[in-house]
């Protein structure tokens, strides 16, 4: 729902807030830190991933060089 | 705003503070060309997102949290008494700036046609965070897991930085009122605590393989691209001037704050001392300029150090830069660079500590040392124009720097490190280290340039 409709009255009525749904900011931050927790869970999960692959290869300090492309 | 001079006064602030915001980013982009010309080939990439995350993860949690920290903590809480309401707990309500309108369910932080300044102001510190961030970010390359250092960016952006700011960088902060601390340009509120971080981390961290020989002397890795390090180190000393403008207030009549007769318009630091952007632009030059003459000598013409001497040498001088004459400011300068470097090489050596950048030095120790010559140097001038604040001391200024560096920099720096350390968490395997964090994107890379290449044929 609009928070403003007519700017005029919002300007009026000396209304300073003026986005969307206000009154439901708890709302927006519950949902925010939810996806900031499991962003930080899953993230760190794929790195371990990517951390055992490489290690699984056993790779030498100076094998990356046959991996520098030429493009 | 009800007439065209306030409209004016009010608009020109939240432009003015806008204009620092954009330089500032500029901090940010060297501190990723610097890291990334820092570490090796087989790292770049992994080295290069290390810094760029950190933006997300530190202006997320300093909107859920830091911004409420800075204006809650001024008090310590229980050490001092806020001269806004008298109280000495936490501080949760007052005048403008003050907790309520931190807080993220606050209808200040969001566009609000009442408000013209929060936002641009929340902005200005959380560039701050950032670049205190980055400064753990660049010691610990090639070695940190990600995950790890996004705990320790946070802990440091949105959480200790911020208490010492709100501690030592508010004209209501308790060690402003009674140690007479001073540190106009953040010697010691954004570097000593940054580099305290640091040191505490690569205490727990090690060394990268192959850093120190068996017997123990340490060889030089790295930079490998000096062109990637130098514009990186001139972006940092361009957003570094926008900082010192962001420190300022640019415009306030100072009659009513401090019960003058009549008006006293003025730009003023944090602490709302009065100053100007003219003069400090002296000193801003003429301490980069001192840091690049000490270094250039020290280090004996090495552009590695000469480059990130002249960040030392405005990092010494900020604590006083509001104040000290501009040959004061090139000495003082001077004298960070040298201790730095020093310092530098014998913890190195001492310790086996492996700081990639030398991130500890040339903000940690520069801004210990820039806060201990402050004290002497502005002996006995006011630290606010308010009533009832001690006056800039040497003791204060040495226990300033013992919280900055200490307390609030290496102690949990140190702690946070033990505990991810604990967890098999702070670390990259031996062998990731090995084959370099780069490893599978170059090897996709070079699969899929083969396969073009088939292609073509």
């Amino acid at each position: 729902m609009a928070t403003v409709t007519n700017w005029v009255e919002t300007l009026n009525a000396g209304e300073t807030a003026v986005y969307p749904y206000v009154g439901t900011e708890w709302l927006w931050l519950i949902i925010a830190v939810a996806f900031w927790i499991i962003w930080h869970v899953r993230t760190s999960a794929s790195e371990t991933e990517e951390n055992d692959e490489i290690a699984s290869k056993s790779k030498g300090p100076n094998d990356y060089k046959d991996n520098i492309a030429n493009w | 705003m009800d007439n065209e001079l306030s409209a004016l006064s009010v608009i020109f602030t939240e432009f003015y503070y806008w204009v620092t915001v954009v330089l500032m980013f500029l901090i940010h982009v060297g501190f990723c060309m610097y890291e990334v010309g820092v570490s090796r080939h087989k790292n770049h990439l992994h080295t290069l997102m290390k810094n760029t995350m950190l933006i997300p993860l530190v202006t997320v949690t300093w909107f859920f949290f830091g911004w409420w920290i800075y204006w809650a903590m001024v008090n310590g809480p229980f050490i001092g008494t806020s001269i806004m309401d008298g109280n000495s707990g936490l501080q949760l309500g007052g005048g403008y700036g003050a907790n309520e309108l931190a807080n993220p369910m606050s209808p200040i932080m969001a566009i609000n046609l009442g408000d013209h300044i929060n936002g641009v102001f929340w902005a200005a510190f959380l560039l701050f965070s950032w670049t205190a961030a980055s400064i753990v970010s660049g010691s610990v390359i090639e070695r940190i897991r990600m995950s790890a250092f996004g705990v320790l960016a946070i802990a440091i952006g949105s959480v200790f930085w911020t208490i010492d700011a709100s501690w030592g960088w508010h004209f209501d902060g308790w060690m402003v009122k009674l140690l007479g601390y001073h540190d106009a340009y953040a010697s010691g509120v954004i570097h000593a605590v940054a580099g305290g971080f640091a040191l505490g981390v690569l205490c727990v961290l090690g060394p990268r393989i192959g850093k120190f020989a068996s017997d123990g002397t340490p060889r030089n890795i790295g930079p490998r691209n000096p062109w990637l390090v130098t514009v990186g180190l001139f972006l940092i000393y361009t957003g570094f001037w926008g900082f010192y403008a962001a420190c300022n207030i640019p415009i306030i009549n100072l009659g009513p704050e401090y019960g003058l007769e009549g008006t006293y318009f003025s730009a003023t630091n944090i602490y709302v001392t009065p100053t100007t952007l003219s003069g400090i632009t002296f000193n801003f030059l003429m301490s980069l300029s001192g840091g690049l003459l000490a270094g250039y000598w020290v280090s004996k013409g090495d552009p590695f150090w000469t480059y990130s001497s002249g960040l030392a040498g405005i990092i010494t001088a900020s604590a006083g830069n509001d104040l000290y004459h501009p040959l004061q400011a090139m000495i003082i300068g001077m004298i960070g660079v040298y201790v730095a470097y020093k310092m530098h090489y014998w913890v190195e050596r001492k310790f086996k500590i492996d700081d990639a950048v030398g991130a500890v030095a040339v903000h940690g120790y520069a801004g210990v040392v820039g806060l201990v010559i402050c004290g002497f140097v502005l002996w006995g001038y006011p630290s606010s124009g308010y009533e009832g604040y001690a006056a800039i001391n040497p003791i204060g200024m040495i226990i300033g720097a013992i919280i900055m560096f200490g307390l609030l920099g290496f102690l949990p720096g140190w702690i946070i490190a033990k505990i991810l350390n604990g967890m098999g968490r702070l670390r990259i395997p031996h062998d990731v280290e090995l084959a370099g964090l780069d490893y599978n994107y170059m090897e996709a890379a070079k699969a899929d340039e083969n396969a073009v290449a088939a292609d073509q044929k």
